[in-house]
Parts: C-alpha cells; structure tokens; sequence
C-alpha cells in the first residue's frame, strides 16, 4: 500500500473508532477523568435542569430538594452507570454489548425507539435556546419577528451538528472552554439569588401542596431517578474513550449527577427566589436574571446558558450517533448526525414538543429503566464481565447472538415487562398511585429493581439459561459436579405432585402394574428397573407409591432440568460406565437412611427393546449392601417411545411385573453369581415379543424412522455405511434393497436379496424363543423366516445381534479400526457444555484414546479410556438435534462425541458398531 | 475482508490477548463505592423526615 493510500486507511480506521463501533483499543483512549467530567457535564447542563428545578419547587421544600436533587441522582448514577466500565474495558459501546441481550436485530429496534423517545429533549433544548434569545432582545427592547424563533431554533440545531460533526475530539476541546464557565455562571446565580432574597427565605421554603409530604418526597425522588435515567442510552459512548474504568465510571456519575444536579438546584433557588422577590412563579430564567439582577449580567449568564444547549445537543448527536452506528454500520456517521439533526429539526419545526413533553418523558422513563437493570444484570450476573465478540460483531461463522431470527425473546420480553412496572405503580398522567408499597420505591426504581430480579430468576430456568447463554463458551463453569454432596430425601412436598403428574403421563398407555412375592417387603429396598425409555421415570414413582425413593441419574440430566430441582425429586448425579465410589457411598447412606434406591442397570436406553447383559458388579453390590432388592420389568416402554424415533406410539399399552427379587435372609444365602442370574432372568425382557404377546399394532405412519440407526448394516450387501429410512419402511442407498416393517414391528424384504448375510430358517415355533439366549448356540446367521406372501422376514433384534456378531468376527480376524475426527462437548456439571472443539477418536482393543483441547489443562492432551474399565459406552442416535454420539467419562467430565465428516466422505461413525466393539473388548478384557 | 473488517478482526483479538489493558476497577474501587452508594441510600431515605 503506498503512503497516500496508507494514510487514507489510517484515517478510515481513525474514523470508524472514534465514530464509529471499532473497539476503541486501550493506547488511542483520549479522555482522562477530568476531560469526561466535563463533556458529561457539558451534556447535562442544558436549560433542561431550570425546568426540572422548577418543577421540584412543587413539591418539597429546598432541604428535601437538595437531597433529592445530590442523593438521589448519585444513588441512581452509582448502579446504573456501573455497567460503563465494560465500555471503558473493550472500548466498545453499551449497544454492542446489548446485542447479547436484545439480539443482533432486536438491539436495532431498542436503539430506534431509545432514539425516538430521548430527542425531544433536544427539540426542549432549542425551544429553550430560541426563548431566551428573544427575551434577552426584548429584555433590551428588540422584538425579533415571529418567524426568527423558528429561525433560532434551527440554529440551535445545526450549530449542535456541526459540532458533532467534528468528533468526539472537537467536542472535548469546546466542553473543556464551557463547562467551566458554566459552572461559573451557576455558582453566580447563585450569588445572585441569595443577595436578593434573604438566605433564610430559600432555605426554609416550602411548597404548598395539596398531596401527602410523603407523597410529594417520593415524587421528586422520581423525578431525578427519571431524570438521569433517560441519560442511559448515550451513558457509554464517552467511557469507551476513555483511560481507565474508575475515570469513566466517575465522570458518568459525577458529570450527570453532581454538575447536572447542581444546575438543577441552580433552577430551583431562581424559582424560588423569584416568588420571594416578585411573588412571581417562572421557570424562565432569561426573567427571573433579568428581574433580579443587571440585564448586562443576565446577559452574559445567559448568553452562557443558551449556548449550553448547544453544548448538549452536540454531545447528545454525537453519542446518538455512534449508538446509530451501531445498529446502521454500513452509514456513515456524519450520515447518522445529519438525520438526527432532521429528527430534530422536524420536532422544532411542529413546534408542540413542550406542550407534548410530558407524554414523551413518561414513554422514556418507563424504558429506560428495565434497560438499564437488562444491562446491568447481564454485566455482572448473566454473563459475568466476558462477550463473545466475534457474535456480537456478526463475525462469519459466530452466532450465538442471534438466537430466534436475529431476537432474543427472553431480553424483549423482559424490557417489555419492565416498562409495564413502572406503568402498573404509577399513572403519570393521572398522578393515581395504584401500588403504594411498590411507589415507595418510586415506579423508576421498581422497574428498574424488578426487571433485574425477574432476569436473574428466569436465567435459573435450565431452558432459559441455555437460550440466554448460548455463548457459554467464553467463560463457562468448569467445577466438576459435586458426587459427595449427600443426596436429599426425595421432597415431600413435591412427592404427590410427582405422583400426579406420572399418573397422567401414563394414564392413556393404561399402565397395569403387577405386584409378585413382594409381602414382607417394606423400604427400605434397592430397586432394579428395566431402562428403556424417558417413560421409565413416569411408571417406577407409581410402582414404588406409596414409599418415595432416590433415583440414580446421569448428570446430563441435571443439566437439562437444573440441579435443584433434580436434586429435590430424589436423583443422585453420576457418570455412565466409571468407577464413582462417591456413587457408592451415597447409595448406602440413602439405604441406611431408611428410602429406596433405584437403579437402572442397563445405563443406556434399550436401543431395539431387548434386554442388556446385567453386570456383574450389580450382583457384588446388591451382596455388598445386604438390603432387599426389588426387581420392575417395564414393558411397552420402548414400544412407545423407542430411542431412536421418540414420537409416542399411541396404541401401545404398558405394563409392569413389580418382583419381590431378594430378601435379606436370600442375599446372605446366595452367592454372587446366583444372585447375579436371578436378578438377570428377572430384568430380561424382550418388547417385540411383548408387543406380538398383546397384540399391540402399532399404525404410526413413520414407524420404521430412525431404525436405520440401530440397523446399520445391511444384510443384503454388507454395506455398513448407507442404510436409512422412512415411513414403514428401512432401505439400503447402496444396494437398493428395502424392508417393510409391519405394525408388529417384524420387517420384511420387499426388494432386493439376501445376499450377504447367511440365513437361518426359523420354523413357527421359533418366532416366540429369547433371541438373547438362541443367538448363542448360533453361529452368525441371521434369523429368518418366510411370511404368508413369501417374503424373507426377520425381527429387528435379530438382525441387531446378527450385527453385533459381525463386529465380534471384524475384531477376531484383526480388521477392526476406528478413527476419526470428532467434535467434543464435554459436560463437568449440571451448569453448561464445554465446547472443546474437534479432536480425534481412536478406538483399539485396549479402549478409547480422545485426543483434543483438554479445557482443564489448558493444552492439546490425550485422555485414554480404557476398555476393561467400561462395560458398555453410552450411546446417543440424536443427541439434542445435534446428530448421533457416543459419550465417554472420567469422574470429572463427561465428553459427548460427535462424528465430524470430510466434504464428500461416508457416514462411518455408528453409536451401536462402537458400543458392540466397547463391550466385546471389556469381556476379553476381564477374561485375562 | 475489507480494511474495516480485518482491523476489526485484529483488535478483537487484541481485546481477546488482552493487549493494551486500561486500569481496572479494584475490589477496593467496588467496597468504595458501594460505601457511598449506601450513604447516598441513607440520606435519600432520611430526607423523607427532614
């Protein structure tokens, strides 16, 4: 780039972050304490604060009204401004950082009615501006014709732009000239007002009043609440200049509330002094410095005052602007500056803004507030001081701010909700007080204490929190979940409305439950639940009833529906396939507390409604602990809702045989391994079967979607990496061949041959045997039988096992491998998934080797799992709409794996293929 | 990428490194102000009886 086109890009860039929403980095910061002080001051102090002086004259007394004026604008400044020190920090705006909040189109609205409702105070600023020129030239006998005032007041406007124009550096060098006059001017008001009323006069004034004194007190504290509230909008486009967080804060708070307030005062002692000395009440001070002072002073203090509107206006362009430029970044600034000049102008020109005034300040405040509690909770609570920048910034690639279509329903509807507070306490038209406990804390105050509240409970709502934080990433919560932590009763207050509400979940699949040998069972009692779907957790709360129990659950559970309330109806949080001798210790202590324990075995979803093997640690504890053990074999429960297709089959009927397993006295009698067969006979189950046993036809038209995902191999060809489905029916894309699956749920060929797999006949009265049991004595052919039209039929475990045993002859003729590339969300507690990026997956006979950015360490690491650790993997056919998964764990983590796939290259990551290598290399494992 | 867009990409990632830091608010900062917003909390609600 050669020098001249340098330096055009240098100006460019200069342009963009002074004016514009670039990062203001922290070496081009140019305002100290001192030079923000007295732009935010220039910005406040405008002819604005007389009215509002004035108007406090009407209520209390002058103590009460410099409390009110100082304490009360302080205390409002010192919360809301807090949130500028993210300005000061990153250099930005507020209006980039409530991208977060609104959403990346929902800010351009907020912005534009922020916009709308705060620029008739400058459309005041020039009605002001124009009637102290004409009063000064009448006060020194020049009547200006009637069109001049139109004239002055578009003056007022376009010398206010022009200044804006210049940038944020002009501005600072024309405040540093006038804020100090001003204040000069306001300390000589003063003087003014005191010589010419004695001072015992102003200082015991009060007003005469018709309302409660401590309605009136309230009122004023609402209006100077109100009045620097409204400066919240423009509150951080001089922070970001500036040179540390402290210097930012303290010149917003001090600018608005001390030299803003100040000139508040100054208005207020001209009222009064003016009824003292004329009994006359006005709040225009070109007639009240005339009146009580030289018209040569009045002149020159006013000359002052005008020219502070002037002042204001262009701070408030230029804050506006660069608030537009936020929402509009493809406009130039000066673009932005010049229709906020015709916005204004267009007000000046109507001429009705200060007979209307009142309606806009009451639409103001009303948002200002929850604005301001929005920000300031999201800041320091929501998103703890950390933005993701590339989403805010719209970055290719990152989006976590856009949420629903660009809004954030959560941030919308709580700014909506917070302007109806305020509204909800006080009519501000009517002066009708309708909460007089919630006015108290004046309606600006409410609203801005209740939106805060209210978004800080809405985010403890797992489902709320993850919409909110989508962007968790930047700084999640790392602390591993607490195993220790002693589980609580199941809650007795919750326990009935669980019942309740299991009693309807289940009610229209008539859950029949059968009780078997459970007399002289009392709790407590371990109880052993067949798992086959969510419906497990509906129908064991209502086998146990009327006993409460304790429920093992895995933690992404927790996470889904919040660790409070999980916690409350009775789950203990643990990991699948680890060793958490935590998880021990607390089965005991619940035991021995006097509740039942639940378990579910099996860990994972039955994937094609058959029965897992049963552990053999399962047999040691329940030999361990030496407490009775209870056995509920679900059925139907898969059938309604099978894994890999959740829709909820309505035909289907459930059941559940509740078995007195194990009593006391049995435990001590048996040994390990028959108390291991016992339990397993017990918790074998097999739905299909069920499902032909009761006739259950299942009409559902997508019944066969998603099978493709446990049956990922085709028995025609072979191929493992193209079988999908739809409808009723299972096809290969690689072969052509298709099944039909009948509303029994058996599949039959309806194209294409049995080529592949070698088949075995099943006769009539093999149709009903266990296929667990038969597949043993087989070798791997997969079952068949001829239906009435001829075609090759099977039943879907079949044909799972029958996969299973060509992963078990892949490993022993050495041709299994797997390796690839994953992306790795792990999960350390119920609070948020980490999203470590992509690693690779490598799966051996030894066990899994995870290789990734380990967020712990902080580095590229390797995690090894090994596999005579873990009896099974947990597996996942659409985990959240992210697709399909498998999970591994250590105590502290659990890292959900997802296949990340190559342009153009074959599906090869099957959950089921994984979890049949896993548990054929923890038997081999544990044999040796 | 315009010249806009990669100098905006830059000075994300300055904020990310945390290059060119400004002086932050100190624990002390915070209690400070707490302290006074509280005192300015104590003179509103005592101007109700002035």
């Amino acid at each position: 780039m050669n020098g001249r086109a340098k330096n055009r890009a240098e100006q460019e860039i200069e342009k963009e972050v002074y004016c514009g929403i670039l990062p203001v980095r922290g070496d081009e910061r140019t305002s100290g304490f001192i030079d923000a002080l007295l732009i935010l001051s220039g910005y406040c102090i405008a002819t604005w604060s007389y009215t509002q002086g004035a108007y406090l004259t009407g209520l209390v007394g002058f103590k009460q009204l410099l409390i009110t004026s100082f304490a009360g604008a302080l205390l409002m400044l010192m919360i809301y401004q807090l949130p500028v020190i993210l300005s000061a920090r990153f250099g930005i705006d507020i209006w980039i950082w409530l991208r977060a909040v609104f959403g990346v189109k929902g800010v351009r609205i907020v912005s534009v009615i922020i916009i709308i409702v705060n620029f008739p105070w400058y459309a005041v600023c020039c009605e002001m501006f124009a009637s102290s020129m004409t009063n000064l030239a009448a006060a020194f006998g020049i009547t200006l014709p009637g069109w001049t005032f139109l004239g002055l007041k578009l003056f007022c406007v376009g010398l206010g732009t022009i200044l804006a124009w210049q940038g944020v550096k002009t501005i600072t060098r024309t405040t540093r000239i006038l804020v100090p006059l001003l204040l000069a001017v306001g300390a000589l008001v003063i003087f003014i007002a005191f010589k010419a009323v004695p001072f015992s006069d102003i200082w015991n004034y009060q007003p005469e009043i018709t309302m409660p004194h401590s309605t009136a007190y309230i009122l004023a504290v609402e209006a100077n609440f109100a009045f620097v509230i409204t400066l919240v909008g423009g509150m951080a486009g001089v922070p970001r200049v500036c040179k540390s967080e402290k210097g930012a804060f303290y010149a917003g708070v001090f600018g608005q509330g001390l030299s803003g307030s100040f000139f508040v005062v100054v208005g207020a002692v001209m009222v009064i002094a003016m009824q003292c000395a004329t009994g006359k009440v006005t709040e225009d001070p070109t007639e009240m410095l005339v009146s009580l002072a030289s018209p040569v002073l009045a002149l020159a203090s006013l000359l002052l005052v005008a020219f502070a509107n002037v002042g204001t206006q262009a701070v408030g362009s230029y804050l506006y602007g660069v608030t537009l430029k936020s929402t509009f970044s493809k406009l130039s600034y000066h673009v932005l500056i010049l229709i906020l000049g015709g916005y204004v102008a267009l007000l000046c020109i109507w001429g009705k803004i200060i007979d209307y005034f009142g309606s806009f300040l009451t639409i103001s405040a009303c948002i200002y507030a929850p604005l301001a509690a929005l920000l300031f909770v999201d800041f320091f609570f929501i998103r703890k001081q950390k933005l993701d920048f590339r989403s805010a910034y719209e970055i290719k690639g990152h989006d976590n701010y856009r949420y629903t279509k660009g809004y954030n329903l959560i941030g919308l509807i709580l700014l909506a909700i917070g302007c109806m507070i305020s509204l909800l306490i006080y009519n501000p038209v009517t002066g009708e007080i309708h909460n007089k406990v919630l006015f108290l804390l004046t309606p600006t105050g409410a609203a801005l204490i209740g939106t805060g509240i209210l978004y800080l409970l809405l985010y403890l709502i797992p489902g709320v929190r993850r919409y909110v934080r989508k962007d968790v990433s930047i700084n999640p919560d790392t602390t591993a979940f607490d195993r220790e932590k002693t589980p609580p009763r199941q809650s007795l207050i919750l326990f009935p409305l669980i019942l309740g509400f299991c009693k309807i979940i289940t009610s229209k699949a008539k859950l029949k439950i059968e009780k078997h040998d459970m007399e002289g069972f009392k709790p407590p009692y371990l109880v052993l639940g067949t798992h086959q779907s969510f419906t497990d957790f509906y129908v064991t709360p209502i086998a146990l009833a009327p006993h409460r129990a304790n429920y093992i659950s895995e933690l992404e559970g927790f996470e889904y529906f919040g660790e409070w309330i999980y916690r409350r109806i009775g789950c203990l949080g643990t990991r699948k396939f680890i060793y958490d001798l935590a998880l021990i210790r607390n089965i005991k202590k619940v035991l021995d507390r006097g509740d039942n324990l639940v378990i579910y075995p099996e860990a994972r979803y039955a994937n094609v409604g058959t029965s897992s093997e049963l552990s053999m640690a399962v047999a040691k504890m329940v030999k361990m602990y030496k407490y009775p053990v209870v056995v509920l074999n679900m059925q139907g429960n898969y059938l309604q809702s099978p894994i890999w297709n959740l829709t909820k089959r309505k035909e289907v009927r459930l059941h559940t045989d509740m078995y007195g397993a194990l009593k006391k006295e049995d435990i001590e009698k048996l040994s390990v391994k028959e108390i291991h067969d016992k339990l397993e006979k017990l918790l074998e189950y097999d739905e299909y079967a069920y499902q032909r046993k009761e006739n259950i036809r299942i009409t559902y038209k997508d019944r066969a979607k998603g099978l493709h995902k446990p049956l990922y191999q085709c028995p025609c060809c072979g191929d493992e990496n193209h079988m999908n489905s739809d409808g009723a029916e299972l096809f290969c894309e690689k072969c052509g061949a298709r099944w039909f699956k009948d509303e029994l749920s058996d599949l039959h060929l309806i194209k294409g041959n049995l080529k592949f797999a070698k088949t075995e006949s099943l006769s009539g009265s093999d149709l009903e045997r266990n296929p667990a049991a038969h597949n043993e004595a087989m070798e791997n052919k997969l079952k068949v039988y001829t239906d009435e039209e001829g075609r090759a039929s099977l039943h879907i475990p079949d044909w799972y096992e029958w996969e299973r045993k060509n992963v078990i002859k892949e490993i022993a003729d050495g041709k299994y491998s797997f390796k690839m590339k994953v992306q790795i969300d792990a999960l350390p507690n119920a609070k948020n998934f980490i999203d470590c990026g992509t690693g690779e997956l490598i799966h051996e006979k030894e066990g899994f080797t995870l290789k990734f950015m380990d967020y712990r360490l902080g580095k590229w690491s390797e995690q090894f799992f090994l596999g005579k650790s873990m009896s099974s993997i947990h597996t996942e056919y659409d985990y959240r709409g992210k697709g399909e998964c498998i999970t591994l764990s250590n105590l502290d983590d659990t890292y959900f794996l997802f296949p990340v796939y190559e342009e153009g290259e074959e599906k090869i990551f099957h959950a089921t293929k994984l979890q049949f290598a896993a548990e054929h290399f923890y038997k081999e494992g544990i044999k040796k | 990428m315009d010249n806009i867009d990669k100098n905006l990409l830059e000075r994300i990632e300055l904020i990310e490194q945390e290059k060119y830091p400004v002086k932050r608010m100190t624990k002390k900062d915070y209690i400070e102000a707490a302290i006074f917003t509280l005192l300015c909390l104590v003179l509103v609600i005592g101007g109700l009886f002035v």
